[in-house]
């Protein structure tokens, strides 16, 4: 899996995420895996296949049906002064540790009074589409952004997917990466000469003057597919990839805002008291007089996750209703 | 389990095809995820059929809720100790273990096991065990008839259940 040098690499997201370890584990031997079948299995997402073979099992450790516990392994890990990557299966598994990562990975920096940091990184796998229904599906990306001491991260492009790991291991606090499950198995190229990416910034992954949409991980290319979608209706629309939850980017999104005056705010999560509308109220609070339109959100039913295809469909955002949505605010009926 | 235990002749047909029925229609659940008519996960039991016939009996009439997270599994205070012949889940392509082994134990299966015992003690004919499978097998299309005849939830629907309007009597 060495880079070639000079020419683009076309590979998948799964590959990408994949080579990122592995860049990892060789750079730094403070680096080690631990989750659930990430060794002789090779990840539930199959991410880790092959590690185990080449780093051994001291560095790629199977952990038992416990994810309080081996999260709390990797807390501890970090503050001894390892570099801790965890897996989590699905983002609704990790809620069985949210105790550790919220109790304890969030506030020992705090508590300690600066004594000890917790540079741990925790991956998992979030999001709907794969019809494993309402314990597999959920989105909880935007509730982990309400927590200080976190950073969220939400890759969504093979870019991102390769290179933000970096510079979460750089990062002294604990680092949560959502890989969309959609996204694995997505193809693209890396561009031979970027070998790194922030973990800071928002990104306008396609320019447009008429209305800002603002989105992150699965949707970006939901949201690009309504912005083609709107570009054949002379609507040019402008697409925002947050990329990181928390710390928000708000500089990035006031300053596409504020030149397109229209904002569509589209979130996989639920809508009640998510990353959506905290978005939104950040617009209201700094920069209501630029707007020209009401905001508006394109957000999952607030159902668990059905099982059933046309369900399920009907309760993410798709291309159709993001452009509609969009369309009402640019051209109001 | 050192108790001896007498079962009358339609209690042991009864036990009997009750594993049956579950070894029969998870082979059709096989069927219907090739076929992508079951989409997601599946987890399969074959092989432990016994636990849950057998806890069922103790339990009835009481019963058991259970989600994804129990499959394969019984109750917190008993262990047993079985053998799936399939794999955890249809990706599981079973790399900690061999074909030979999983042969093995499948000739030490609770349905060929019981089964065996019923015949050599003559609490059971074989055409009676081919008559179960045919009833069985019927029942089991008769399902998937019913499932294929179905119509999709409408999605106007889909917020049903999300909160209750009253207790279920």
């Amino acid at each position: 899996v060495n880079a070639p040098q000079g020419s683009a690499l076309r590979m998948t997201y799964r590959e990408a995420c994949k080579q990122a370890l592995r860049q990892a584990l060789l750079a730094d031997p403070h680096v080690f895996l631990m989750g659930e079948d990430i060794g002789r299995y090779g990840g539930c997402y199959a991410v880790t296949k092959g590690l185990l073979e080449e780093f051994g099992e001291e560095r790629i450790r199977d952990t038992p049906l416990s994810e309080s516990a081996f999260v709390g392994a990797g807390i501890g890990a970090a503050m001894a002064g390892m570099r801790p990557i965890v897996e989590i299966m699905t983002v609704n598994f990790s809620l069985v540790a949210l105790d550790q990562i919220v109790n304890n990975a969030a506030t020992i920096p705090y508590m300690s009074g600066g004594q000890f940091a917790i540079p741990l990184v925790i991956r998992m796998a979030t999001g709907g589409g794969r019809r494993v229904a309402a314990q597999h599906s959920h989105s909880f990306e935007g509730w982990y952004a309400h927590i200080p001491g976190l950073r969220i991260l939400t890759p969504a492009t093979i870019e991102d997917a390769r290179f933000m790991l970096i510079g979460a291991l750089q990062d002294p606090n604990p680092v949560l990466i959502f890989e969309h499950v959609m996204l694995y198995n997505m193809e693209g190229d890396l561009r031979p000469e970027v070998n790194e990416v922030d973990i800071g910034l928002a990104k306008v992954r396609r320019a447009g003057r008429d209305v800002s949409l603002v989105t992150y991980g699965g949707s970006l290319f939901k949201t690009l597919q309504a912005a083609d979608m709107l570009a054949t209706e002379g609507i040019d629309a402008e697409v925002v990839d947050l990329r990181v939850l928390r710390p928000l980017d708000t500089k990035a999104i006031f300053e596409s805002v504020s030149r397109t005056r229209r904002c569509v705010i589209v979130d996989e999560g639920w809508r009640s008291g998510s990353i959506s509308a905290e978005i939104g109220m950040r617009i209201a609070e700094e920069i209501f007089f630029e707007l020209d339109a009401p905001l508006r959100r394109v957000c999952g039913r607030e159902v668990p996750m059905p099982y059933a295809p046309h369900l399920e469909d009907a309760c993410l955002p798709q291309a159709e209703i993001i452009a509609a949505t969009a369309r009402e605010l640019v051209r109001p009926s | 389990m050192t108790q001896k235990v007498n079962l009358d002749h339609a209690h042991m047909r009864h036990l009997l095809k009750a594993m049956i029925r579950i070894r029969r229609f998870e082979a059709k659940c096989v069927e219907l995820y090739q076929a992508r008519k079951i989409l997601g996960f599946l987890y399969l039991y074959d092989g432990e059929e016994a636990v849950s016939v057998g806890v069922m009996e103790a339990l009835s009439p009481d019963a058991i809720v259970a989600t994804y997270r129990e499959h394969g599994q019984a109750l917190a205070f008993l262990e047993c100790q079985t053998y799936r012949f399939s794999a955890h889940s249809m990706f599981d392509p079973q790399l900690y273990r061999s074909k030979e082994e999983v042969e093995a134990w499948r000739k030490k299966g609770p349905i060929v096991r019981f089964q065996t015992c019923l015949g050599a003690s003559r609490l059971i004919k074989p055409e009676e065990v081919s008559a179960m499978e045919t009833e069985v097998d019927a029942e089991i299309a008769a399902a998937v008839a019913f499932a294929e005849a179905g119509v999709l939830e409408a999605v106007s629907e889909v917020e049903r259940f999300v909160t209750m309007e009253e207790v279920p009597a």
